[in-house]
């Protein structure tokens, strides 16, 4: 990151609950945050500097998501990308990963176990609480990408690929009660 | 960079007097801090040309007509206070899904506001609706978890114009405006109230004789959680109340078989409300709580302390 430089970040509301509180987050780092719908045309998502996927209530297997795909699979590796619960899955989805309805759903707090903490969750404590809402999972990683965490029902709450810039999260690092939430945007801001 | 409130200060202001311009605005004042807020920045914005109303829904907490009245006039707010509790009750009797209960308590809220706009001749509707607000009323891919009454319990038709100026505002961010004008502790730092007030603390159907026992449930929660802060034996929660079920259970009472209603008491932390966790309040308040609710309620059997956090649950029970 270029110190003391906004960077306009673009926030693709797939329908989380979280979206405004991810725009909320990038404010308070010091950034321009600009929510979009997830129909955003291929040449916005093209000119971003960098893009945050939101949660979102759907399914990666059942919705329709525009040009989101195809922007991941071709996207220069210099814009940076981070998905967040259901962009986490959309992310896997679309680079070849496996999405399934969990064994388990995870509503509210969830211990969260750094296995690597690798870019996104550098600096961070061993294991800390996360705030989780979600019944899809990541199962299977998508080629390439390293998992970073897991949780008692959860075996990827995290992954990246920092090569392509390319992060991702299960829970959500934009609310209040998910410990050192902060530090994982800021971590991602750093990359662009 | 943090939320700046005087920058946010001199932007609200300055929309607010763009959209109300020369016209005459009616603000919907409820005592909580996001509409004193609004309040406060329409009257810099527009003056005289704000007119505040007060809706007693006969859904309030505990006294809170009068509390709210001595306390805007310590703030320099003339607040005009409309008694529509009887109409309130009347659109709610035999209705008990909380959807349904929310429309009603919306559209009612804007046919009283119309009708004071067209005696004050005002086109503009100020409301201090926060994000939470708009967020959990849905649209879109967003699905509807509660319609607020100031957003998704509006109805399709009215006949005024919406100013909204804290909208991209969470609760704790509208403390720090609160406190950056100058409101005492007693509104900036009040704790929430829901628009539609006891009626979604009431499970299922809403009668005058519900809305009086979860009233001084929440009561006694209040004082009681209130004191034991004061004692720090607790940090105050950030919401904190009781909330009636329909079921009824077996007790006894002095050697006599009793079957009365359930209280919930809820306390939760958050931020912004957004998410929250149940508070861990010592037994020893909580059995303070459940003594006084039912000794002193007599409709009141048996006393649950909610442990769910949110997500899964909501803060408020409908």
């Amino acid at each position: 990151m270029r110190t003391g430089v906004c960077m306009a970040i673009l926030i693709v509301d797939m329908g989380s609950q979280y979206t405004h509180v991810i725009w909320r987050t990038v404010r308070d780092l010091g950034h321009d945050g600009k929510i979009v719908p997830k129909t955003v045309p291929r040449a916005e998502l093209d000119e971003a500097e960098a893009v945050i996927l939101s949660g979102g209530p759907s399914s990666v297997t059942k919705d329709n998501f525009h040009f989101l795909p195809g922007f991941i699979r071709e996207k220069p590796d210099g814009k940076a990308v981070l998905g967040i619960c259901l962009g986490h899955q959309l992310l896997a989805h679309t680079l070849g990963g496996v999405v399934v309805k969990g064994k388990n759903a995870e509503y509210g707090i969830s211990r969260i176990e750094v296995d690597a903490p690798g870019v996104l969750l550098s600096g961070l404590p061993a294991s800390f609480n996360a705030w989780v809402s979600h019944f899809d999972e990541v199962k299977g990683m998508p080629e390439g990408f390293i998992s970073l965490a897991h949780s008692d029902t959860c075996a990827h709450e995290a992954m990246e690929m920092p090569e392509k810039k390319l992060f991702s999260v299960q829970f959500h690092p934009e609310v209040w009660h998910t410990e050192n939430g902060e530090k994982i945007l800021e971590n991602f801001i750093r990359q662009v | 960079m943090p939320f700046n409130a005087e920058k946010f200060i001199g932007k609200a202001v300055s929309s607010i007097k763009d959209s109300v311009g020369d016209g005459k605005a009616i603000i919907a004042v409820s005592g909580g801090v996001d509409s004193s807020v609004a309040a406060a920045l329409a009257s810099r914005a527009v003056g005289k040309s704000v007119y505040c109303v007060f809706v007693d829904t006969g859904l309030m907490r505990k006294n809170e007509a009068k509390l709210v009245k001595e306390m805007m006039a310590r703030a320099g707010v003339k607040l005009n206070v409309v008694d529509a509790g009887a109409d309130f009750f009347a659109a709610l009797k035999g209705v008990e899904e909380p959807e349904k209960k929310r429309k009603i308590i919306g559209e009612k809220f804007i046919r009283v506001f119309e009708a004071e706009a067209k005696k004050q001749k005002a086109k503009f509707l100020i409301q201090g609706t926060i994000a939470p607000d708009w967020i959990e009323s849905g649209g879109g891919s967003r699905d509807t978890i509660k319609s607020h009454h100031n957003v998704g319990g509006l109805p399709e038709k009215m006949g005024m114009t919406l100013c909204e100026p804290l909208r991209d505002l969470y609760k704790h961010e509208v403390r720090i405006v609160a406190r950056a004008l100058g409101f005492p502790p007693e509104i900036s730092e009040r704790q929430p109230f829901p628009g539609p007030g006891l009626a979604v603390r009431i499970v299922g159907e809403i009668t005058p004789e519900k809305a009086n026992i979860v009233r001084e449930a929440c009561f006694i929660v209040e004082e009681e959680l209130e004191a034991a802060a004061q004692k720090k034996e607790i940090e105050l929660p950030w919401q904190y109340f009781a909330a009636l079920l329909p079921t009824k259970t077996v007790g006894v009472r002095g050697d006599e078989r009793s079957y009365q209603y359930t209280v919930v008491v809820r306390a939760v932390r958050s931020l912004d409300g957004m998410t929250a966790n149940f508070s861990h309040i010592p037994p020893a308040v909580l059995q303070r709580i459940s003594t006084r609710i039912t000794n002193e309620i007599r409709e009141a059997g048996r006393v649950l302390y909610d442990i769910t956090n949110k997500p899964p649950a909501t803060v408020e029970l409908e």
